[in-house]
């Protein structure tokens, strides 16, 4: 006899099921059932994986969901706050059933007023309703479509509780099926599904509030087991059948569904583009860069519009003019809200793109092709990626929901996943182990690391190698993290994709409340991808914005317009010299360390160079060697040699390395004479590890057979195979590092020539790569004046104006919006008490401001103020007096004696835990001027060097002190251990540590141990002109050995 | 300094001498009122000592002992351990990244226990007013008892001595007007040192002190005051005392006459009600199940009510401590016979400090049953246990304690009749438990579970 499981949790019923949909499948095909029905609580995430999983188990899916809520509407509870609450399950048996269930399940998340019992009222015969609960079940009375959900566990009470449903539904006159509730698939899963509950519920497994776990008897029961219960009652199991068997349509999860982009007079739109796209052509060809003196082919515009005809063609056969013309409408709405945006992605090889303004870079001037874009082979939607400055993001989303109506626009939702380090902070507070007992293991796990086989990747990790996983409580702890470490947690916002549908979007896809409050859909994006939907990255980036609001208040205080749009950004001298210094630190993509390492050995201060750099730091061209080669090449330092002449056309832009994926296509296309499309074909191939051996055979055939016919012998063109199937995988779409490398750029001139406003920008827009007190101690070098921040001068934001950088009241660790509002509104104030009169803020703000130096203005120290604050806002901890205002808190002001204000070292501790940022010096003059001599006797008698002697010393061992700014870990080639590169700073500059591995092994337990500061050892070392150190050992200088230190 | 003192430790040298204030400061006072002189005598290193008495191969060696758990918190660290940085309440797997040269080890109560009545023993001997303030440090009221022993630094001379020859411990002195100048004076005194301070020279000799090192503020509140610009307990003297007063309340005015040199705290024999009646439970290993908490939760109550029944006592009010394996704790009160009185999760844990609000008062009563006292216990637990952690230990305690009357009801009706045999099964209980110890006393189904 079969079964089918009627009611079954996956781990998308989140922190409550065990099993992922493929286990789930799998389970049913193996137990003969012939389908499977997944019925998540309040969700529909897993239809699309659940699919998949049946299609390949060979069951069939029936898509389902477990619906909760009220039973009574609003106003019909009796007393408020006390509405009963109740579940049923519902199964789509047509397609129209499926949608219904995508809108009741969008009312269930978005409506706060949802009532169970009236949507069960208005459910139509498409949809079956399972429910085990009495009152639920009353609602339901003779309905076709109702069941009565009987359990299929064993026990004495469960029998009972069988009896008792039979009797209700035969008194309903509704039909029972045998229904039992799967939340995993073995008994021993019992306690997992309690620790997901413990999780969910914010308990611990031993204090789990009643009824929030399924019963120990919610397992994947066997159908043998099932027939075993039911033997008396074969109709239930007839019911759950018949159910099962009814089922039956298809969610068609292939075509392509794109929305038409309405125009006006019911014009084609394909028309419309070539209107649109040709007249972009001859504006841009009108732009400075075009017509420069010297001719060059891609100037020709006969030649470029023939380009665009070609691609106009391609569009027109992929029916994707609707999809331009959306995107097109997108920036053109930005431009002319004077937002700058730019074009990402793969999108730059094409020439309609740059004619539309998506893009900026020009595809014919910097050889790139159309075909990387899209091309006639190319089955998947193409990729439009656009950037705009953070917060115009939000105005461009606006538009684009209104534009196409909010019931068919929705932010597509993504699911997180615990990762290792929730995972296990998740699972120990479930099991109530106290967090310090686990935080200091869970500092030492390596970054991202997924918890699958973190036993190996510690092993071999210096900072994580000797945590002992083999011990209590951390054994039981990683086993069930490793068991729940990827299951999805809850569903939040992707940071920018947003899907466009022809229908409203609740037919395919339920929505939910997002994190940021939008409606977000609960398939995440390869979901939506999958499904044919459109999806459009909108993506809010801090390189534009801080260009932006540099440029704008650049201009505020130059009191005129300055007309960004014009400025000869690639051209500038100025820019370009501080490029080739490596002063880009805050400019957008080429600040890293290793970036700017990497800028001033290739002296790079071009855009061609800029292009190449930009897509040469990615951890594969690295590691194959590439990095290597082109820098040497480049500085002429080895001879440019190509394997075979046919190459040079191809590669002669880059030395003669492989950098771009452009160049494997083109490649393909001059060796082996494939049509471009083809060679994309084979570069996607190449690229995507998960592709099946003969695939990747017969591309290899192809090209093959393609050089032999163009006289290239076998031996040769199988190593040029070679070479570019092993770098593929590695390669950066050069249109893309283009973009990016023209927004560098722009960074770099804002930087070099408005300076303080730059910064300021830079630090109002949180910073980038490195932390706020980073970006302020580079101020510091760059020579601006650093002004505290103050409630009578600053502004929100923080402010740079002529040389000068003003910290923002933002910065102020606590202070909310309102109050920084308020204060700027109720300016100026003369004391502390005029302050207090006029701004609502709270005495912990007030503290804070006061801390920071931000009323320093009033003529009275820190302490004398904070004294101030204690009379005028006495807190719990006064006495009577105070509180009931028996005492005249001014006259005591007056008596108030004279206190001295805090020492360097003091402001600058004060400064750096109410703000981040060590306004009044460098972190390491906390630790006195004297702390450099001092520990010199540490050195073993040798002087301490300071960062800016490094290039002096090259080849010497030297002691230094360092705060550390960031790192980044990396694996030798060789061993494959892990090795660390460490940026610090002193009060003087930067310098660059290398720690190999067995330095590292020695230096990491001190490293994680906050910024410093530390005293290091090493050799320095030059690379290209470019010095760095090569530690030998680091050790953390405590503050009591600093004083101990000065006292010697 | 330590290392001078060390010195001196081991070379069984003549006690160093701090002299504040003139030769002639004895006359200085000269006024009808009895001076007091309150000794504070401080035991270096207790801990570790001890078990260098029972090990000499610890001597001169870095010693921290920890608790029992393999998780458990640093309980005391010598000087050696210290100067690594290992300091009381870190968890032992830092303490051991710290200092890998120190030998942990397990606390010995037992041993510990001995080695602290063996040193009051000889206090005892010199006057009948002690106050022991742990195991490991107390307070001599020495007022009067110079025309037996003569003065009281010749006495602390002697009573070190002793301390040293009877028990081999050394242990720090501080001679005083008062008990918070003789703690100030004990701990400058380290090591095995003796500070006299002179009647009317304390405000002098507590001015330099930094107020982190003032047993009246402490570490946790000294960033608070640093911060104010009173770095030092002298600094408190430049302010009006109106203004700490005001800011402070009766702290701020207590810090004051701290400052100034004035304690009036007597030197306290007997242990408080608050300690007679409260019992604790260790659990190990840390546990989180209520229904086990529950059953612990019961034990406490049938100690508890077995020592209010020794005593002839009632208690009115019960409260509750529950300390989390990282070292954080929640306390909360309740009143047997009220379940919905007392204050929230957080408060102050001692019952009579609470007010209970008049409604409660009604249906309150004082009891002694272990029944009763459990109710209130587990309505406390369910209200102050929130947090997501293991429990480490529960302290049950008393308040409001009254006499039980002896005197029987003339008018007895039913449910005093019920009370009088529950009363008598308690008894018969009592004596049952007094009679067979340990495992087989009898106990309710409840404890049974937790039975070690």
């Amino acid at each position: 006899m079969s079964f089918v499981h009627l009611r079954v949790h996956s781990n998308f019923s989140m922190l409550a099921g065990t099993r992922p949909v493929e286990d789930l499948a799998r389970a049913a095909a193996e137990a003969g059932m012939p389908a499977l029905a997944l019925t998540d609580t309040d969700g529909m995430y897993a239809v699309v994986p659940f699919q998949r999983a049946c299609e390949e188990a060979g069951i069939r899916p029936i898509h389902g969901v477990e619906l909760t809520g009220a039973l009574d509407a609003p106003g019909e509870s009796r007393s408020p706050g006390s509405r009963s609450v109740g579940r049923v399950t519902l199964l789509a048996r047509t397609r129209e059933g499926y949608g219904e269930l995508c809108r009741l399940v969008t009312r269930r998340r978005l409506d706060a007023d949802f009532s169970l019992g009236a949507a069960l009222d208005r459910l139509s015969e498409n949809v079956y309703v399972l429910a085990d609960d009495e009152r639920v079940l009353a609602r339901l009375r003779g309905r076709k479509n109702a069941f009565a959900a009987l359990p299929t566990a064993i026990g004495r009470e469960w029998t009972t509780r069988r009896w008792r449903l039979r009797r209700e539904a035969t008194r309903l006159g509704l039909r029972t099926v045998a229904a039992g509730e799967v939340y995993f698939l073995e008994p021993r899963e019992h306690f997992v599904h309690r620790v997901l509950t413990a999780i969910r519920t914010r308990t611990t497994v031993g204090t789990l509030p009643p009824g929030a776990a399924a019963p120990s008897e919610a397992f994947f029961h066997s159908p043998a087991d099932v027939e075993r219960v039911f033997h008396d009652d074969s109709a239930s199991i007839d019911a759950a059948l018949e159910i099962a068997d009814s089922c039956r349509f298809d969610l068609d999860l292939h075509s392509l569904k794109l929305p038409r982009f309405a125009l006006a007079g019911g014009e084609e739109p394909f028309a419309e583009l070539r209107r649109l796209a040709l007249r972009g052509l001859k504006e841009r060809m009108g732009e400075s860069e075009c017509v420069a003196a010297e001719a060059a082919p891609w100037r020709d515009l006969g030649a470029a519009e023939s380009t665009l005809e070609r691609e106009l063609a391609v569009v027109r056969a992929k029916g994707l003019a609707d999809y331009f013309l959306i995107c097109w409408d997108i920036v053109r709405f930005a431009r002319s809200r004077g937002m700058s945006s730019v074009g990402r992605g793969s999108a730059g090889n094409s020439l309609i793109s740059y004619a539309l303004k998506i893009t900026h870079v020009n595809p014919l001037r910097h050889n790139l092709f159309f075909e990387r874009f899209l091309n006639p082979e190319r089955t998947h939607l193409p990729d439009f990626d656009i950037d705009f400055g953070t917060d115009d993001r939000e105005e461009v989303l606006r538009y684009i929901f209104r534009r196409y109506g909010a019931e068919r626009v929705a932010m597509i939702g993504t699911y997180s996943t615990l990762k290792a380090r929730a995972a296990i902070r998740e699972v120990s507070k479930a099991l109530g182990i106290p967090e310090g007992e686990v935080d200091l293991f869970i500092k030492r796990l390596p970054y991202f690391s997924s918890v699958d086989r973190i036993e190996e990747k510690c092993a071999v990790s210096p900072a994580a190698g000797d945590i002992p996983f083999d011990r209590e409580p951390l054994r039981t702890i990683l086993k069930l993290a490793v068991r729940i470490g990827e299951f999805p947690r809850h569903m939040a916002t992707h940071p920018c994709g947003l899907v466009i549908c022809p229908e409203p979007i609740t037919n395919f896809i339920p929505l939910q409340r997002g994190d940021k409050g939008y409606e977000i859909t609960q398939w995440s994006m390869h979901e939506v991808e999958a499904a044919g939907l459109l999806k459009i990255d909108i993506i809010g980036q801090k390189g534009l914005a801080v260009i932006g609001e540099a440029a704008a208040m650049a201009a505020e205080n130059a009191g005129r317009p300055l007309h960004p749009d014009t400025i000869d950004y690639l051209g500038d001298t100025a820019s370009r010299e501080a490029l080739r210094a490596g002063r880009t630190e805050g400019c957008f993509y080429i600040e890293s360390p290793a970036m700017v390492q990497l800028i001033r050995q290739a002296k790079c201060d071009d855009f061609e160079v800029l292009t190449a750099l930009s897509s040469i730091i990615r951890p594969g061209v690295s590691s194959y060697g590439g990095k290597r080669q082109y820098l040497h090449r480049h500085l002429g330092l080895e001879p440019v040699s190509l394997i075979h002449p046919a190459l040079e056309p191809v590669l002669a832009d880059t030395c003669g390395c492989l950098i771009y994926q452009e160049q494997v296509i083109r490649i393909a296309v001059v060796v082996a004479g494939m049509s471009l499309g083809e060679a994309d074909g084979l570069r996607r191939c190449m690229s995507f590890k998960n592709v099946d051996d003969e695939t990747f055979a017969s591309y290899r055939a192809s090209f093959m057979r393609g050089a032999l016919a163009r006289g290239i012998d076998g031996e040769t063109a199988g190593e040029i195979f070679r070479q570019i199937a092993s770098f593929a995988g590695y390669a950066f779409c050069k249109a893309h590092s283009a973009s990016f490398a023209l927004e560098s750029f722009e960074s770099v001139y804002w930087k070099t020539h408005y300076p303080a406003e730059f910064m300021a920008a830079v630090l109002s827009n949180g910073g980038g790569y490195y932390s706020q007190s980073e970006y302020l101690e580079e101020a510091r070098r760059m020579g601006l004046e650093i002004l505290p921040p103050s409630v009578n001068e600053s502004a929100v934001r923080h402010r740079g104006r002529s040389r000068a950088l003003r910290i923002g009241l933002m910065q102020v660790k606590g202070l909310s919006v309102g109050t920084a509002h308020a204060i700027v509104a109720g300016r100026l104030y003369g004391s502390l008490a005029e302050f207090l009169e006029k701004v609502p803020a709270s005495r912990g703000e007030v503290e804070t401001l006061i801390r920071c130096g931000a009323m320093s203005g009033f003529g009275r120290t820190r302490p004398e103020l904070l004294w101030e604050l204690r009379m005028l806002r006495p807190g719990a901890e006064g006495s009577r007096d105070a509180r009931e205002g028996g005492v005249d808190a001014h006259e005591l002001i007056r008596r108030l004696p004279r206190i001295s204000e805090y020492d360097l070292p003091r402001r600058i501790a004060f400064e750096l835990e109410t703000l981040d940022l060590a306004v009044s010096g460098h972190p390491l003059e906390m630790f006195g001027p004297g702390v450099v001599e001092a520990l010199d006797a540490r050195a073993g008698g040798r002087r301490l060097v300071r960062s800016t002697d490094l290039p002096r010393r090259v080849g010497e061992e030297v002691d230094i002190v360092g705060w550390k700014v960031t790192w980044k870990s990396t694996r030798t080639q060789a061993t494959m251990e892990e090795m660390i590169f460490v940026t610090f700073s002193d009060q003087w500059g930067r310098f660059e540590a290398t720690f190999f591995p067995e330095a590292y092994r020695r230096a990491a337990s001190a490293l994680i141990r906050g910024p410093g500061p530390f005293l290091i050892r090493g050799r320095v070392e030059s690379e290209l002109g470019v010095e760095s150190l090569v530690a030998e050992s680091l050790s953390l200088v405590c503050e009591g050995q600093v004083a101990t230190c000065l006292r010697a | 300094m330590k290392c001078g003192c060390r010195n001196v430790r081991s070379s069984a040298a003549p006690p160093q001498r701090a002299i504040f204030g003139a030769s002639a400061g004895c006359g200085a006072m000269g006024g009808t009122a009895v001076e007091r002189e309150i000794l504070h005598v401080n035991t270096d290193d207790f801990y570790a000592s001890v078990l260098r008495l029972r090990d000499p191969a610890l001597r001169r060696r870095a010693v921290v002992v920890v608790g029992a758990s393999p998780r458990g918190m640093v309980f005391s660290a010598s000087y050696e351990a210290r100067e690594d940085g290992v300091t009381r309440g870190m968890t032992a797997s830092a303490a051991r990244r710290l200092s890998s040269r120190a030998t942990f080890l397990p606390p010995d109560w037992g041993l510990f226990r001995r080695a602290s009545s063996a040193i009051f023993g000889v206090l005892r001997r010199y006057s009948p007013v002690v106050e022991s303030a742990s195991l490991d440090e107390g307070y001599v009221d020495y007022t009067g008892c110079g025309r037996l022993f003569g003065p009281a630094l010749d006495a602390g001379r002697r009573i070190k001595d002793e301390i040293a020859r009877e028990t081999g411990l050394a242990v720090s002195l501080g001679v005083a007007s008062n008990k918070l100048v003789s703690h100030v004076a004990s701990r400058s005194a380290k090591c095995a040192n003796l500070v006299d301070v002179y009647a009317g020279y304390e405000r002098s000799f507590v001015a330099p002190v930094p107020v982190a090192r003032f047993p009246l503020v402490g570490e946790k509140r000294s960033p608070a005051l640093c911060e104010l610009g009173v770095a030092r307990v002298g600094d408190v003297l430049l302010f009006p005392e109106e203004i700490f007063a005001f800011c402070f309340g009766s702290w701020g005015r207590r810090l004051y006459r701290g400052a100034l040199g004035e304690d009036t705290a007597p030197v306290r024999t007997r242990p408080g009600i608050d300690e007679r009646f409260t019992v604790e439970e260790i659990l190990e290993p840390d546990r989180v199940e209520y229904r086990f908490l529950e059953g612990v939760l019961y034990r406490l109550a049938e100690r508890l009510g077995e020592k209010l029944r020794a005593e002839r006592s009632l208690a009115g009010a019960v409260g509750l401590e529950v300390r989390y394996a990282d070292g954080l704790a929640a306390k909360g009160t309740g009143r047997p016979g009220a379940p919905a009185a007392g204050g929230a999760g957080g408060g102050s844990g001692r019952p009579e400090a609470r007010d209970v609000s008049a409604a409660s008062e009604a249906t309150a009563s004082s009891v002694s049953d272990d029944l009763s006292i459990y109710e209130a216990a587990r309505e406390i637990f369910a209200r102050v246990y929130a947090r997501r952690v293991r429990v480490r230990s529960l302290v049950l305690s008393a308040g409001r304690i009254t006499p039980a009357p002896l005197q029987l009801e003339l008018f007895a009706g039913e449910r005093e009749a019920a009370v009088e045999r529950r009363g008598k099964l308690y008894a018969a209980l009592d004596r049952l438990r007094a009679a067979y110890p340990g495992r087989a006393a009898p106990a309710f189904g409840r404890a049974l579970a937790v039975q070690h």
